[in-house]
């Protein structure tokens, strides 16, 4: 029981940093810093329930969980029935997230090549942009091997030149920096869970956090105001009529983006946060220790 | 790599020119100026059409092709997904902001639709 005990404290330790991280205004000041944790409490948290299922499942056999899992074949009718039921909710709780996560990246692999395919046939090449004829003002990354950036027609007569490069600017980070992959696995996890109001609201922040290391890297070049009045042309272009329901939620965040370029908090970086950071690798590290090595 | 693209690109135009289904050798002709070889086009058309993006008929003993959807309606698509409106598609792209009015919406929404329809 004593491995049930090391794997609930460590998702213990998870689920306070990704509380506390929810909750904390630095994050906002410090992007990159908030996402590094989020990753790692998060993966945290995934390892140790699924290690605390098959720990006290295993515990009869006193070994590592990796193991007793490989010998547990033949000796499973050992096993009364609410272990046998924890070893194998573990199994299925692993197997359902990596067929979940394989799954998402199966789709959105064939949403980006599709979509892929079409700006091929339909946009227009720019000096540094994918040109798409459309009045509707959009901008966005389209990532992977070599990364698009694409602009509508709408979003290049809706900014200034300056604006322009800021936006493009903003993309290009997203692309450089791999931002789809850091988001990927909290969207994957949301649509295991599609209802549920706090991974609705981890994913949002995640994407939130994302946007703003993006704009963190344009403003270093373009400055702040520049982006500011980039987000805030988008913004005000888009409350012309009442927002579809996607659209109305984020609003916010949007502004939550502006305000930060005009007018920033600024927040020292949390000592916390390494200490937070040390204890959440300790949980994952000792989580992961156990699935290998007896106790 | 990206010289296929752009003969994609050109095939297409060609077939969104016409008003009727194209064989290949009417869409070789059309490119003439780009000195392509028969087998080029023919491969070009293919592979279009194992993406969805052509369709193809036989008529006689050609295969006569035409674009499974006009310009516009790639755009809308192009557009609605831009815009996070198709439900869980959504994650495949990072975007810098969206802004569209519910009236834009619609509209692209009907473009697709009245594609869907033909």
């Amino acid at each position: 029981m004593i491995l049930v005990g090391h794997q609930l404290a460590a998702a213990t330790v998870a689920v306070l940093v990704a509380v506390w991280l929810l909750r904390s205004r630095w994050t906002h000041t410090h992007p990159r810093a908030a996402l590094i944790l989020w990753q790692i409490s998060m993966l945290t948290l995934v390892v140790s329930a699924i290690g605390a299922l098959l720990g006290f499942g295993l515990a009869p056999y006193r070994r590592g969980l990796l193991p007793a899992l490989l010998d547990l074949p033949p000796v499973f009718h050992e096993l009364d029935i609410w272990h046998a039921a924890a070893v194998l909710a573990g199994l299925a709780l692993a197997g359902w997230l990596v067929v979940n996560q394989l799954l998402c990246l199966r789709s959105t692999a064939r949403a980006r090549a599709r979509h892929r395919l079409l700006l091929q046939l339909v946009a227009r090449h720019d000096t540094d942009a994918l040109v798409v004829d459309h009045p509707v003002a959009v901008a966005y990354c389209l990532p992977g091997r070599t990364p698009r950036i694409v602009v509508s027609q709408g979003a290049r007569r809706l900014l200034t030149d300056a604006e322009l490069d800021a936006v493009l600017a903003h993309e290009r980070a997203h692309a450089s920096e791999r931002h789809h992959l850091v988001v990927a696995p909290f969207q994957a996890l949301r649509r295991l869970l599609p209802s549920s109001g706090l991974l609705t609201r981890v994913c949002a922040t995640i994407e939130l956090l994302v946007e703003m290391c993006a704009d963190d890297k344009a403003v270093r070049q373009h400055g702040r105001e520049t982006l500011a009045s980039a987000l805030e042309r988008f913004h005000a272009n888009g409350t012309g009529g009442t927002p579809a329901g996607a659209l109305a939620v984020a609003d916010t965040p949007v502004q939550a983006r502006i305000r930060r370029l005009r007018d920033p908090d600024r927040f020292a970086f949390p000592l916390a946060w390494p200490v937070a950071c040390l204890l959440v690798l300790t949980a994952l590290s000792t989580s992961a220790a156990l699935f290998a090595v007896p106790l | 790599m990206a010289r296929l693209g752009e003969l994609e690109r050109a095939v297409m135009e060609v077939l969104w020119a016409r008003p009727e289904p194209a064989s290949v050798r009417a869409v070789h002709a059309a490119l003439a100026d780009r000195g392509l070889a028969y087998t080029t086009v023919m491969t070009v058309l293919t592979r279009l059409a194992a993406k969805n993006v052509v369709r193809r008929e036989r008529e006689g003993r050609a295969w006569l092709y035409a674009p499974a959807a006009t310009r516009e309606e790639y755009v809308a698509e192009l557009m609605l997904e831009a815009l996070e409106l198709t439900g869980d598609r959504g994650s495949a792209l990072v975007r810098f902001a969206q802004s569209v009015t519910s009236d834009e919406a619609d509209a692209l929404r009907q473009a697709l639709e009245r594609g869907e329809k033909t």
